[in-house]
């Protein structure tokens, strides 16, 4: 077990997480483009902000996971 | 209608939608891309299109080891050392660093990307990967190889004046240390050190060009410093030329050195018309400063 995973589930958790990881990624890249356009309505933008922001955030907490699950056990 | 610019950037990602997102952030700032789901795809770009000098790709793709990718991209395309390398990472390991070290990735780009890091990124790599090419180009065509003979000897006489000032510098505080007669002056030994300073800056523009500007306050600092003791005097356009730079640009810089302190006019007693500019006292001490600091550690480490 490591930190309460099966062993022979460990790395389907870690693809789980990269595949998290990546959909955040594209969440930030599409809201970072929207907010540079510059078209967006005072509320709309501010709505936007809120969940760029979010991202960040669950960014954050991913990079946490990534550092309690330690280095990629070797094959 | 104008040719399209041939794509100088390849992404690669397994991700369809990745990839459509960066090549509009790339392309926002008129940089072109050309895009790839997978590593053999990559691969076969790169083989006809030598044109690409900047590889931007994923480490964590399903099908294919993003490290193992870009170390076959350096392997068969040794001929292509102008060839930059951008990884895209979600987690940041000891184990990924390494690996990046070892493919001599230009940068290293996190997941979640933002698009300035992107922008930024890819725009260095192109910098990056345009120079080597030049050097390269420069090695091997004839006018190139005779530039850098010029530079090359450039470089040798800097190198054999530099040993004249520290040798004359050296046997000057020998002959002041034992006998009270006969020693150099310290404005002798002042002089050539700010000569082979001059040197210096003569070198560095003749090897970097333009890309590195003079520093006009710098270059009017040590115009004054090498009249004063030479004694001679300076008008306001001879100053302002020694400084290579734009005349207005030299004229803010000598307002600058006076509002500082470190200058000041003066007028000629021979014809009231014209004006000098010369070092005050405190800039005349600092300049001594600097220069008895450079020549002692010149000294220290020859």
């Amino acid at each position: 077990m490591t930190h309460g995973i099966p062993n022979d589930k460990v790395l389907d958790v870690r693809k789980l997480l990269h595949d998290v990881n990546d959909e955040l990624s594209i969440a930030v890249l599409q809201l970072e483009m929207m907010l540079e356009t510059g078209t967006a309505e005072a509320q709309s933008r501010d709505s936007l902000e809120e969940s760029l922001d979010a991202c960040r955030k669950a960014a954050d907490c991913l990079r946490q996971v990534w550092i309690i699950l330690g280095p990629r056990p070797q094959a | 209608m104008e040719p399209p610019v041939p794509a100088r950037v390849l992404v690669v990602d397994d991700e369809v939608r990745a990839l459509r997102l960066m090549s509009r952030v790339l392309g926002s700032s008129a940089i072109t891309c050309r895009t790839a789901e997978s590593a053999a795809e990559a691969l076969e770009i790169l083989r006809h299109a030598p044109e690409i000098e900047v590889v931007v790709s994923d480490i964590y793709m399903p099908t294919t080891d993003g490290i193992e990718f870009l170390g076959t991209v350096r392997r068969e395309f040794a001929d292509r050392p102008w060839l930059q390398l951008l990884l895209v990472t979600g987690q940041a390991s000891l184990e990924t660093a390494v690996a990046a070290m070892r493919l001599e990735a230009s940068d290293y780009l996190f997941k979640p990307i933002e698009p300035k890091s992107l922008r930024e990124s890819v725009q260095h790599a192109l910098t990056r990967a345009e120079s080597v090419r030049q050097v390269r180009s420069a090695s091997t065509d004839t006018a190139g190889a005779r530039e850098l003979q010029q530079i090359a000897d450039t470089a040798k006489a800097l190198a054999e004046d530099m040993r004249r000032t520290i040798e004359q510098d050296s046997s000057s505080r020998r002959e002041s240390a034992g006998a009270a007669h006969g020693a150099t002056r310290p404005e002798d030994s002042s002089l050539r050190t700010l000569k082979l300073l001059q040197k210096l800056q003569e070198a560095r523009s003749s090897i970097f060009g333009e890309a590195v500007m003079p520093e006009p306050a710098w270059e009017m600092l040590a115009e004054l410093m090498r009249a004063r003791l030479a004694g001679q005097h300076l008008s306001v356009t001879s100053l302002a030329l020694s400084s290579k730079s734009p005349m207005t640009t030299a004229l803010r810089r000598i307002e600058d050195l006076i509002q500082g302190g470190l200058a000041a006019r003066m007028p000629d007693p021979s014809d009231r018309r014209r004006t000098y500019v010369e070092l005050t006292p405190e800039g005349m001490a600092r300049m001594q400063l600097f220069l008895e600091g450079f020549a002692r550690t010149a000294l220290a480490t020859n």
